[in-house]
């Protein structure tokens, strides 16, 4: 029962990012002064914003923008610091010491603070910020790989496997990246909710997305300053935007317990 | 008897200031290279800095002006080493924005940001402690059932998101708490000595304003404890049931030890460890949560300082930020890896 829900909402996201104008009532970017700020209704599933955009179309639209970013960004940033963490592992002695410091380093920043910095330096952009975000998020997953990479090195089955002459990039295909590649993929599940948080948080502060872009934070953030004349423009998008990172977060819980 | 004394304090001196030597080196490493990653990026970008600090109105000549007096016109080489320079001798440039000293306006801002950061840290400390240990104390319990699920939604809402529903709910339409801001600090006529509301009120001994900045207080405190709580929540009831599942619990219970003494005396003070560390961390993070918070509530703090430096490119105060925040961050952490030995007697003898 659980399990076809999350199933159910894995597929809805997914139409979400792949097809928004299945679901979009309205264009989302099309302008109607005289319907501002309305409630939500028939018409207008979310009510209206400040130009009278339709809000349920615009936070369909801005799913792509989003989640399609986040996921991005833990993609890269899993890859990236695997790679890294398998370089250190595997290889150990100094090229280990030397990238596990840089990877303390990284770690030692609170990790949000840094994004915001980076992010303002580089540029107030959507990119800006999936860089930004992809430079802080790596390291975690270096950490973690490195220290699978350790453990499995020393496994029985990788040292028989060495004795009977097979070399590195044989054991690693075989014996290493599938015994590492689980954890990432839970891992990851996790992180692409607690990215959309952050990416969000970017947006808001206005780091990310630009107007008119219907990217969730930058929404939210518009709809900042309509707090007093019309709830429903930040309290849905952001109803929306919790339930998105709830399921991967629900999701990534579920498969690190079935590890365990 | 004498000569070991000797030897261990011996020991145990040496060792400590090395380790002191360390994390200052530690520190140092951690805050040259926030200093560097920014300063390479923002250099890195096509945006240009002069042409936004002398306004839309001024002509070439005038960006120019500019230009040279923000040292951006010497190589890039010459610019960074200026820059470390002036971070060394605590020196951290001028804002472009305010037109003051960086380190000014840190010492303007920062003590609100505090007021903020406290008062959450220490509600969402003793909740999660208190929701942890019972949660692992009464499993089966219905108030369990409500945590399990209350903590999973809690991971997943935006801190910003919360601060804005609160501000629907309980400042626009219950109209309890005020919309945005701190203490009036003109209307209550109250004299600005710390930058914290309460404690400012307090001192002139101005009740009406105390109550008036602790309720300008309540809301984005909420929201700072309810986007870290669950967090707090669920690492104390994990630690917390390893530790009531261990050999000493059930020794105790034979002893007929009392299940709250259990619980509080024994069991809480070894879970405690992991816990604190936790808390190190969430503090970190509760920095960058607190400028979202800052930002939806208009809080004159850090948060809303770094907020206007983002809008209008303004980098000396957002690489000061970054860098006051992160030594903050790595200072918490080691005085919190100095509280282990005091919670935990195994540990003092390493």
């Amino acid at each position: 029962m659980k399990r076809a829900l999350v199933l159910l909402a894995l597929a809805l996201i997914s139409v979400l990012v792949l097809f928004p104008s299945l679901l979009a009532t309205h264009d989302p970017f099309a302008l109607d002064v005289i319907n501002r700020l309305k409630p939500p209704s028939s018409a207008h599933f979310f009510g209206t914003d400040e130009a009278g955009r339709d809000i349920f179309s615009r936070v369909v639209h801005g799913a792509r923008i989003t989640i399609g970013s986040s996921l991005s960004i833990v993609a890269c940033a899993a890859i990236f610091g695997a790679l890294i963490g398998a370089i250190a592992g595997w290889f150990g002695g100094r090229i280990d010491s030397y990238l596990m410091r840089i990877v303390d380093v990284f770690l030692a920043f609170p990790y949000l603070v840094l994004a915001m910095a980076l992010a303002a330096s580089i540029g107030r952009n959507m990119g800006s910020s999936i860089l930004a975000l992809i430079l802080v998020w790596w390291p975690g997953y270096a950490r973690m790989v490195r220290g699978q990479v350790l453990s499995i090195k020393n496994e029985l089955f990788v040292k028989a496997s060495r004795a009977i002459g097979t070399n590195s990039s044989r054991i690693l295909r075989w014996h290493v990246i599938p015994h590492a590649s689980r954890p990432i993929v839970v891992r990851a599940t996790l992180d692409i909710g607690y990215v959309i948080i952050a990416l969000t948080g970017l947006s808001f502060l206005g780091l990310g997305a630009q107007n008119p872009s219907p990217e969730w934070g930058l929404l939210i953030s518009n709809a900042k300053a309509y707090v007093l004349f019309g709830w429903w423009y930040s309290v849905l998008p952001g109803l929306v935007l919790v339930c998105v990172v709830g399921v991967f977060v629900i999701l990534g819980d579920r498969l690190s317990k079935e590890r365990e | 008897m004498t000569r070991t004394k000797t030897l261990t304090s011996r020991n145990s001196k040496l060792p400590r200031l090395r380790k002191f030597i360390n994390r200052l080196w530690w520190l140092l490493v951690v805050v040259w290279t926030a200093v560097t990653l920014t300063f390479v990026l923002s250099r890195l970008i096509p945006a240009d800095p002069a042409r936004l600090a002398a306004g839309l109105q001024a002509g070439p000549e005038q960006v120019e002006e500019v230009r040279r007096q923000l040292g951006l016109d010497l190589p890039l080489n010459e610019q960074y080493f200026r820059y470390l320079f002036g971070v060394v001798k605590f020196d951290l440039g001028n804002s472009i924005q305010t037109r003051q000293p960086v380190v000014d306006d840190i010492f303007k801002y920062l003590p609100a940001t505090l007021e903020l950061v406290f008062a959450a840290f220490f509600t969402y400390a003793i909740l999660g402690i208190v929701f942890g240990v019972l949660w692992a104390r009464f499993p089966k319990s219905l108030g369990a059932k409500v945590l399990s699920v209350v903590t999973v939604l809690g991971v997943a809402l935006p801190v910003f998101w919360i601060g804005l529903i609160l501000q629907v709910i309980f400042a626009a339409n219950l109209k309890w708490f005020p919309l945005a801001g701190n203490l009036p600090y003109a209307k209550y006529q109250v004299e600005f000595v710390t930058g914290m509301g309460t404690i400012d009120s307090l001192l002139s001994g101005n009740l009406p304003a105390f109550g008036f900045a602790l309720k300008a207080m309540v809301l984005p405190v909420t929201a700072l404890v309810i986007s870290q709580f669950a967090v707090s929540t669920r690492l104390a009831r994990s630690t917390m049931t390893d530790e009531l599942k261990r050999q000493y619990v059930t020794a105790a219970r034979a002893r007929g030890s009392s299940e709250f003494k259990i619980t509080i005396f024994d069991a809480l003070r070894n879970a405690l460890n992991p816990v604190i560390t936790m808390l190190g961390l969430q503090f970190g993070w509760l920095l960058g949560g607190t400028i979202l918070v800052e930002v939806v509530f208009s809080w004159p703090g850090l948060g809303l300082y770094a907020f206007n430096a983002f809008r209008t490119f303004d980098y000396n105060p957002i690489l000061a930020i970054t860098i006051v925040i992160t030594i903050t961050f790595v200072i918490v952490n080691e005085l919190v890896s100095l509280l282990y030995p005091k919670l935990d007697p195994r540990l003092r003898s390493q």
